[in-house]
């Protein structure tokens, strides 16, 4: 029915004139006939017409009325205010640039973070109901840790026991090396069961899924999917690709299909796209990272799979979770039992204190401790991004303020010819409109330069994240709805100044004197909130550079910039132990020989890096030889000079010689925390402990107390074995330079290849670049937050300048008159300072206060600084004070510049 | 001539559409045939009746078309549809509902 009415509308709108010409005709046979009747009763012919035409009225309302009655009036009204709006912002090319860029930043940081927001947070699983998918993962006791990985008889036990889950998958991440003709590329795949891909309710591309029979025999039927991304990049697109081979580890592997588009597993805490499948009884081939062969489907101590579940339909989560905390209680008192009752009770990841838990897939995409601190972080920066915004409204709203005094003569001719005030205000919010949408579509890119940026940062997000960025549907209809928002705020806050006119008093010469002071009232109070919003940005800012200040403070090392470093993997070359001994004597020392080199080192954990060597040992007590304990500490293992390479301080006995190799007298030397803590107030050199209840090591020395896991670790007792006495074929190499290290690079790898050219090393980078790895986080948190700082310092500072230089316009006549009286420019430039800096400590102070009062919810974030920290307080005060200085200063200057002759003359 | 009135807001169309149920009928006829039926009690300005006119066209409860009237000259005559004719009866008796009720209130006890 309705669409018929539509099609009706319709078919009027696109025939106008031959509306209009009918209603005339029709007008003018009415009034014709009109006449004629007219002089039928005895009026003569020219009286009549003229009666007939005085009783018609006016033709061009009826008109208008008639064409009211097709609905389009209101759709031709707005593109009319369309029209109007783009030419208003068209002849006002320095405000319309202004007002849109500042609105351009302030919606292109927000849809930014959204999008990160929406990806790692908000969005679902884009399988089938994937709410109905969960993830098998295991929970200790006493912890809110979360182990999502098991074992595959684990894994067999659940899926065969089960009753809640229609099915169960696992899925396991790899990377491996594959070939393409003579190039060969290091990519992530997954290791997935046979009914991973059904499972998820997915359909190939290409070809097919893994059978069953695929997946029940180890290292029998090597088959493979391929990623869409990875057959359009390597293979062209190619239909042809079923059943050609492939080759993944140096193994051929026949291709069965080709996943969907866009495909990318189930979990974004990674770095990359998996890119190929494999069924799990490839595992030899794949599993790399265990060496353990076939005891991998059998050992229940082996932890390498992921799981994946479909719910029944109408099951229940927390029935489901009783049914797997129940089968895990046999797990524990059976297979687990016998493997794990030898470990230490205290062990607090000891699996017998686990419980099996379900959690929802679409939550798994993160780990739960991912999760939460990728939440704090967005809720960090969305805050900000919306603080920013807030700034850039407020000054779009200035702007729009200042060019009302302009409109208002405008606004006030428009309601005197017989506007409605609808109708400006309509008009008002469809400018607001327009200049928001304008500043939204160029926000779209700053969003991607923004977007991009973050997510090119080293680890922001302090682990592997599967950072994508672009725009989709999700992120355009929050940018259209963010645009709207903006647009129809800052439209109607000056509707009430503009409409609030005075029609007399604004048509004389002086507009607007009746309406000054409220608006004025406004724009004090939006500049007061523009500087308070910067100052809590500013302290955040201020807080957080703090943090990376510390943080990095608590790396011991000297002028690592000039330390270049690299991992040197001579495992896999299988050397013997005296063979690679030999290695890395021959090594270092053709490094030192380098011109530009001064000192080489080697040592097997690199610390700050998020990693830490772990080892028990059992402290002997001096004269207490019944006092033994067995205690976990912090353990590394270096070469001879690795202290002096990297800067570090002996503060007692010696560092490690050619003396102390294999045969000779196990030592060590200790930091000053070991010494502390197991022998307070005895001389440590001289004493010894036993490791792996099987050696007797000696302490020569002590050295500074370091962090070595990252800097939020607790300094714990560490001790160093000499490389000569405990080899490890996995060690890295790290080269003090006296001058820039990386141009030093090639030349080291080229020793490397000299002496085996089968070696290969990893990318080189500084120790400081390393070091600084470990605070992605905490330094896209400083950096985003000091260019927001910045940006709405700068934007605070363009509203306080356009306040003040209003002020002086409007207090000109004013200010010539105190000129003409006497008054010294000097006090002219300090009264106006003066009403300027007032507005902006009020808002200094307000920003103060805010961030004090909110500053708690960070603490968490925040290290080695309290959220009230006097030296960021002092600072902004000082930076926001000097910023006023300038910005009022320019107008202030301005107003000593009054001539009072022509100021008084004007008026 | 007795005295006019105007004509009750939203009435009009129920007018117009029940003047057309007895034939097509141009814009001034209708207009006439109004005046002619109330005695001279009711009478359609041109300005309410052609907008009323266009919206009846809109609704699809009218539609029009230009005959002949005369030497070179059109007349445009409006026809009732049969969704014309359903608005009608529902809005005649809608009207006399309403009119019963009022008429029960202000007639003396």
């Amino acid at each position: 029915m309705w669409m018929r009415e539509f099609g009706r509308r319709l078919s009027v709108l696109f025939r106008r004139g031959r509306f209009e010409r009918d209603l005339e005709e029709e007008m003018q046979f009415h009034f014709e006939m009109q006449a004629e009747e007219n002089q039928a009763n005895g009026m003569a012919a020219k009286e009549a017409r003229y009666a007939a035409r005085r009783q018609f009225g006016n033709a061009a309302a009826l008109k208008e009325a008639g064409w009211e009655m097709w609905g389009w009036a209101s759709a031709e009204r707005f593109f009319q205010d369309l029209r109007y709006a783009v030419r208003m912002l068209r002849g006002n090319p320095g405000f319309t640039a202004v007002a849109v860029l500042t609105l351009a930043l302030g919606i292109g940081v927000n849809v930014s973070i959204f999008s990160f927001i929406d990806r790692l947070l908000l969005r679902p699983l884009p399988f089938r109901e994937s709410e109905d998918l969960v993830s098998i993962c295991h929970q200790p006791d006493n912890s809110s840790e979360i182990y999502e990985s098991m074992s595959y008889p684990d894994y067999a036990y659940y899926r065969d026991h089960n009753s809640a889950l229609s099915e169960l998958a696992a899925y396991c991440r790899v990377d491996a090396d594959m070939e393409f003709g003579d190039q060969a590329e290091k990519l992530a795949g997954e290791i997935v069961t046979d009914n991973y891909f059904p499972l998820l309710g997915l359909r190939p591309a290409l070809g097919r899924w893994f059978a069953p029979e695929e997946d029940r025999v180890p290292d029998q039927r090597a088959v493979a999917v391929l990623s869409y991304g990875l057959w359009q990049r390597r293979f062209g697109g190619d239909t042809q690709i079923m059943g050609r081979d492939i080759t993944i580890n140096r193994r051929p592997f026949t291709v069965v299909g080709v996943a969907p588009r866009g495909f990318s597993g189930l979990r974004l805490d990674r770095t990359s796209r998996p890119e190929f499948w494999v069924p799990t009884m490839m595992y030899p081939t794949l599993a790399t990272f265990a060496a353990g062969g076939p005891d991998l489907l059998t050992n229940y101590g082996n932890s390498w799979l992921e799981t994946v579940g479909r719910l029944k339909p109408g099951a229940s989560l927390a029935r489901a979770n009783t049914a797997f905390a129940r089968m895990s209680s046999w797990l524990k008192a059976g297979p687990w039992k016998d493997l794990w009752r030898t470990a230490d009770s205290w062990w607090k990841d000891n699996p017998l204190h686990w419980t099996a838990t379900l959690i929802p897939a679409n939550e798994m995409q993160l780990l739960p401790s991912y999760r939460k601190t990728v939440a704090t972080s967005l809720a960090l920066l969305g805050t900000a991004v919306g603080l920013v915004l807030m700034v850039a409204c407020f000054n779009v709203i200035n702007l729009l303020l200042a060019r009302s005094t302009v409109r208002q003569r405008e606004m006030a001719v428009r309601l005197a010819i017989g506007a409605g005030r609808a109708r400006l205000i309509r008009q008002l919010a469809t400018e607001g409109l327009v200049l928001s949408m304008l500043g939204g579509a160029i926000g779209l890119l700053v969003a991607v330069l923004s977007s991009e940026i973050i997510a090119s940062l080293p680890l922001p997000f302090r682990f592997p994240l599967l950072l994508e960025t672009g725009l989709d549907f999700r992120v355009l209809v929050f940018a259209f709805l963010v645009s709207v928002v903006a647009g129809v705020v800052f439209a109607l806050a000056p509707a009430r100044a503009v409409l609030s006119v005075n029609l007399t008093s604004a048509l004389k010469v002086d507009p607007g004197s009746g309406v000054r002071l409220r608006r004025l009232n406004l724009r004090n109070a939006l500049m007061i909130s523009q500087a308070a919003l910067s100052v809590v940005l500013l302290v955040g800012a201020g807080l957080f550079l703090r943090t990376l200040a510390n943080a990095r403070a608590t790396d011991i090392t000297a002028e690592p910039g000039k330390v270049l470093m690299t991992s040197l993997n001579i495992a896999a070359r299988k050397y013997s132990e005296p063979r690679g001994q030999a290695f890395y004597r021959q090594l270092l020392a053709r490094i030192e020989a380098l011109p530009g080199v001064r000192r080489a080192a080697l040592v097997m954990v690199v610390p700050m890096g998020g990693r830490r060597g772990g080892n028990d040992v059992t402290i002997i007590t001096a004269g207490n030889p019944s006092g033994k304990r067995t205690v976990q500490v912090d353990w590394n293992v270096i070469s001879l000079s690795y202290f002096e390479t990297v800067g570090i301080r002996l503060v007692r006995g010696r560092a490690f010689t050619d003396y102390d190799r294999g045969g000779a007298p196990a030592v060590a030397i200790v930091n000053e925390e070991w010494a502390r803590h197991f022998w307070p107030g005895e001389d440590p050199l001289g004493m010894r402990f036993e490791v792996d209840k099987r050696r007797t090591v000696q302490v020569v020395g002590v050295v500074r107390d370091g962090k070595f896991r990252n800097y939020r670790a607790a300094i714990r007792p560490c001790y160093y074995e000499p490389l000569a006495q405990s080899y490890s074929g996995m060690m890295n190499l790290e080269v003090r330079t006296a001058n820039e290290p990386l141009p030093l690079a090639p030349a080291v790898r080229r020793e490397v290849a000299a002496l085996d050219k089968e070696i290969r090393i990893s990318e080189m980078a500084t120790l400081e670049s390393y070091r600084d790895s470990g605070l992605g986080q905490e330094r896209m948190i400083a950096g985003l937050l000091s260019a927001l700082g910045a940006l709405a310092l700068a934007l605070a500072a363009i509203g306080i300048y356009g306040v003040i230089s209003f002020l002086v316009a409007q207090r000109r006549r004013e200010i010539g008159i105190r000129i003409a009286l006497g008054a010294r420019r000097g006090e002219v430039l300090r009264m106006v300072l003066r009403q300027g800096l007032a507005l902006m400590m009020i808002g200094l102070a307000c920003g103060l206060a805010a961030a004090a009062a909110t500053g708690h919810f960070i603490t968490s974030l925040l290290y080695g600084v309290r959220p009230a920290d006097p030296w960021t307080f002092v600072t902004i005060i000082l930076v926001l004070t000097a910023t006023a200085l300038v910005a009022c200063y320019i107008p202030a200057r301005r107003a000593t510049e009054v001539d009072p002759m022509e100021a008084l003359r004007n008026e | 001539m007795s005295s006019r009135a105007e004509i009750p807001p939203g009435t009009l169309y129920m007018l117009i559409l029940k003047t057309l149920a007895r034939g097509p009928l141009h814009g001034y006829a209708i207009a006439r045939q109004i005046k002619l039926m109330s005695d001279d009690v009711l009478r359609v300005e041109e300005g309410s009746l052609y907008p009323a006119l266009q919206r009846l066209l809109a609704k699809g409860w009218v539609t029009a078309e230009w005959v002949p009237a005369g030497p070179k000259r059109r007349a445009r005559v409006y026809r009732l549809t049969p969704a014309g004719r359903k608005q009608l009866a529902t809005e005649v008796s809608d009207f006399t509902r309403v009119m019963q009720a009022i008429v029960r209130v202000i007639e003396p006890a």
